[in-house]
């Protein structure tokens, strides 16, 4: 079975998504492959630019940092039962097109989903700034990817991140995190792990028949 | 409960949607399973 996982690293029910999948995935028997896919929540974010996240929230939904302090603790709180320490209070919102860029370059050395998990662990959980270059390319090589500099200051594998936020437009995405089981099924959100699992079921049985 | 997404037919009440004529023959319609309700990040923001 191939799941295909649409995620962006800034966002927040992803990486809580991604860890109640792994539950469900913990407790099925069958192999499955899995492919992360690029998508971005604010492509029009401008690039090179990093601010708080508090200040951009506040600047998207209005009010002051106490307010987005509370917006954000109910995601913070679920997070934490997830065993993920998010900390939006040093988090920078950054445009993720590099760090997509960046992640399909570890994809093409098979590190695809380490990759993945680093960046996100960086963006909501240590609160590192994923538009530098230098922080990137150290995260890159910390799970073993080689070659990451040029890659980040250059353009490569900007058609393959287009195409994955084509693909997921076509597949009737409209946001994320949003898993693709054998191009049959979609599941989207962060659904709870048993619900993972009942969708790991029915494609398995689905393949099966 | 929200509505399936644009070419997404959700598992439960079988209403299937035709995808727009424009898109390519090999993209897929899927089933959508799961809560329709859980929280997601679109369009620039997260229902936090």
């Amino acid at each position: 079975m191939k799941v295909e996982i649409w995620s962006d690293i800034v966002c927040p029910w992803c990486y809580i998504g991604k860890r109640r999948f792994e539950t469900a995935l913990a407790d099925f028997d069958h192999p499955v492959e899995i492919e992360w896919r690029s998508f971005q929540l604010d492509p029009e974010f401008p690039r090179g630019k990093a601010i708080p996240v508090y200040d951009a929230l506040a600047e998207k939904f209005g009010g002051g940092r106490e307010q987005v302090r509370e917006m954000t603790g109910r995601v913070k709180d679920l997070a934490a039962i997830e065993g993920l320490d998010y900390d939006f209070e040093h988090g920078v919102m950054v445009n993720t097109f590099d760090a997509h860029r960046l992640a399909h370059h570890a994809k093409s050395q098979g590190l695809g989903p380490e990759m993945h998990e680093r960046l996100m662990r960086a963006q909501l959980i240590e609160g590192q700034t994923l538009s530098d270059v230098d922080t990137l390319v150290r995260l890159a090589e910390e799970i073993g990817v080689e070659g990451a500099g040029p890659v980040v200051t250059s353009d490569q594998y900007t058609a393959d991140v287009d195409a994955d936020i084509q693909q997921a437009r076509l597949l009737g995405a409209t946001g994320v995190p949003f898993f693709v089981l054998d191009r049959k099924y979609g599941v989207s959100g962060a659904q709870p792990a048993e619900v993972f699992a009942q969708a790991l079921r029915q494609a398995a049985e689905n393949s099966a028949a | 409960m929200r509505a399936a997404a644009p070419g997404l037919v959700h598992g439960m009440d079988e209403d299937v949607q035709a995808p727009p004529t424009e898109e390519p023959r090999d993209v897929p319609v899927l089933v959508t399973l799961g809560n329709a309700d859980v929280p997601v990040c679109e369009d620039g923001s997260c229902a936090l």
